[in-house]
């Protein structure tokens, strides 16, 4: 009798050890945070651009800000956000044409504002054109092989049973606001895995999600700083794009190398023609 | 001999750091606020290694080939004269031009003054003197296509800078009436030096 109760309580304690552990077992699952340009500018559905001429005026001023995101809020901190748009200011600082750059708060941005709230946020801070962020990211988390340690409770402590695998893409898109077209637009993308206990994994899962954000900014940099060189190199052909300069522009006096090519073909024909007649 | 020593004196201020170039370019404020010194230097100044190549290779061909035609001494005061004159008519002329760098005005002066000479010192209708008109002829053409924007700018400037086109227009007028000074002032000489030696 004694043997059956001592069994019996052993099996009882296994049960409420479980049910406690069992808080820490974890199915696989998946979180996806996004902000979309698309959804922002063009609320109604379909993007309408007008058919018109893009006149950017030189030097131009620019205004970034990060696209609102939809529904619930973002692991991205306001302050994170101005953190990483500052890094992108960086991109468009070195540029000569580019008179200003400032900063546009989220709180400025109205979800599913469209060009209509991008006019107002132009006007408010005296910009032509901006340069949207937007992002999507999705964290995976699957438990591994070890998670069945998460039975004992110290395992779920010391075990890195858990794995997360974060994607992220940054977008940034950058629009005149008066002709309403996207004039270019630079990707980057990050994927991070790593793998935590049971107790760490959120706050694990939150650094990673940061972490994503920042890689892939700092991916998106140089492909922001090739397709702008390579839209300057567009609008030299591209008729629909007319640039025109502001009151106090830049004067330069130049020649081209064909000028220098014809003064050169003067000059040594009229040094063989003296030697010839000397 | 004075082209080449300008030329030389673009190549040194493109050494210089970037604040001292600053100091030396047009600026239309500080202009007004007395630097006048920015009606000579800004010649010197350039915006790119490409534009400083291009101006100051044209100036030292140029300059090369005046050589046999004109004195150095008239060269070199002349230049000291005329460029804070082109600059100062900018200053007047252009309130929209904030700065300005670049050498091509004097690249323009000398290219119309070789023209000139050339139309001047060779027989009506012989190589030299349709050489001359050609290239008066392609400066100009240079200019209306610049002023009326004709064809893509084809020019070593950066995006943000506007060919100023008045700078080479003022540079060849200014070579036109140095060409024609200097002529006049070399026939006088040449008949005075026929006369004391005929006496």
């Amino acid at each position: 009798m004694k043997t059956v109760f001592r069994w019996m309580l052993m099996v009882g304690m296994l049960a409420l050890l479980s049910s406690c552990a069992a808080g820490f077992w974890s199915q696989s699952y998946s979180q996806r945070e996004a902000s979309s340009v698309v959804d922002y500018l063009y609320p109604k559905g379909e993007p309408v651009v007008p058919d018109m001429v893009t006149h950017l005026t030189l030097p131009v001023k620019v205004g970034i800000a990060f696209a609102p995101e939809g529904g619930r809020g973002s692991v991205l901190s306001e302050e994170k956000k101005l953190e990483l748009l500052g890094q992108v200011k960086t991109v468009f600082e070195k540029y000569p044409y580019i008179q200003k750059i400032d900063v546009i708060p989220s709180s400025y941005l109205r979800p599913g504002g469209g060009f209509e709230n991008l006019s107002q946020i132009g006007r408010m801070f005296g910009v032509d054109v901006v340069a949207m962020v937007s992002y999507d990211q999705i964290q995976f988390d699957d438990p591994n092989a070890l998670s069945f340690l998460y039975w004992s409770i110290a395992g779920a402590y010391v075990i890195k049973g858990d794995q997360h695998d974060t994607q992220t893409m940054v977008d940034t898109s950058v629009f005149d606001i008066n002709s309403r077209k996207l004039l270019f637009r630079a990707p980057g993308v990050s994927a991070i895995k790593g793998t935590a206990t049971a107790v760490a994994y959120h706050e694990v899962a939150r650094e990673a999600r940061s972490k994503g954000y920042e890689d892939a900014v700092q991916q998106m940099i140089p492909n922001l700083e090739k397709e702008l060189a390579a839209f300057k190199e567009r609008i030299k052909q591209d008729e629909s794009v007319q640039i025109h300069h502001s009151e106090g522009y830049h004067g330069g006096g130049s020649f081209s190398w064909l000028a220098l090519l014809m003064v050169a073909l003067t000059g040594l024909t009229l040094l063989s023609r003296r030697q010839q007649s000397a | 001999m004075p082209a080449i020593l300008f030329a030389l004196l673009c190549g040194a201020v493109w050494l210089l750091p970037a604040h001292a170039a600053d100091w030396l370019s047009f600026d239309r404020a500080a202009l007004w606020q007395g630097q006048w010194w920015r009606l000579w230097t800004c010649h010197l100044t350039h915006y790119t290694l490409a534009q400083l190549s291009t101006d100051a290779s044209i100036i030292v061909i140029l300059g090369f080939v005046l050589r046999r035609y004109l004195s150095a001494l008239f060269l070199a005061v002349s230049l000291l004269l005329v460029l804070p004159l082109i600059s100062g008519l900018m200053l007047l002329l252009m309130p929209e031009m904030s700065s300005y760098r670049g050498a091509s005005a004097v690249g323009a002066l000398l290219w119309v003054w070789l023209g000139c000479t050339l139309l001047y010192n060779s027989r009506v209708f012989s190589f030299s003197f349709w050489l001359g008109g050609c290239i008066i002829s392609l400066l100009a053409t240079k200019i209306i296509v610049e002023k009326w924007a004709l064809l893509p700018p084809i020019s070593n400037l950066p995006e943000y800078v506007q060919i100023a086109w008045q700078a080479h227009l003022l540079g060849a007028v200014s070579g036109l009436l140095l060409s024609i000074l200097w002529q006049h002032s070399h026939q006088a000489a040449l008949a005075k030096n026929r006369l004391s030696a005929a006496d």
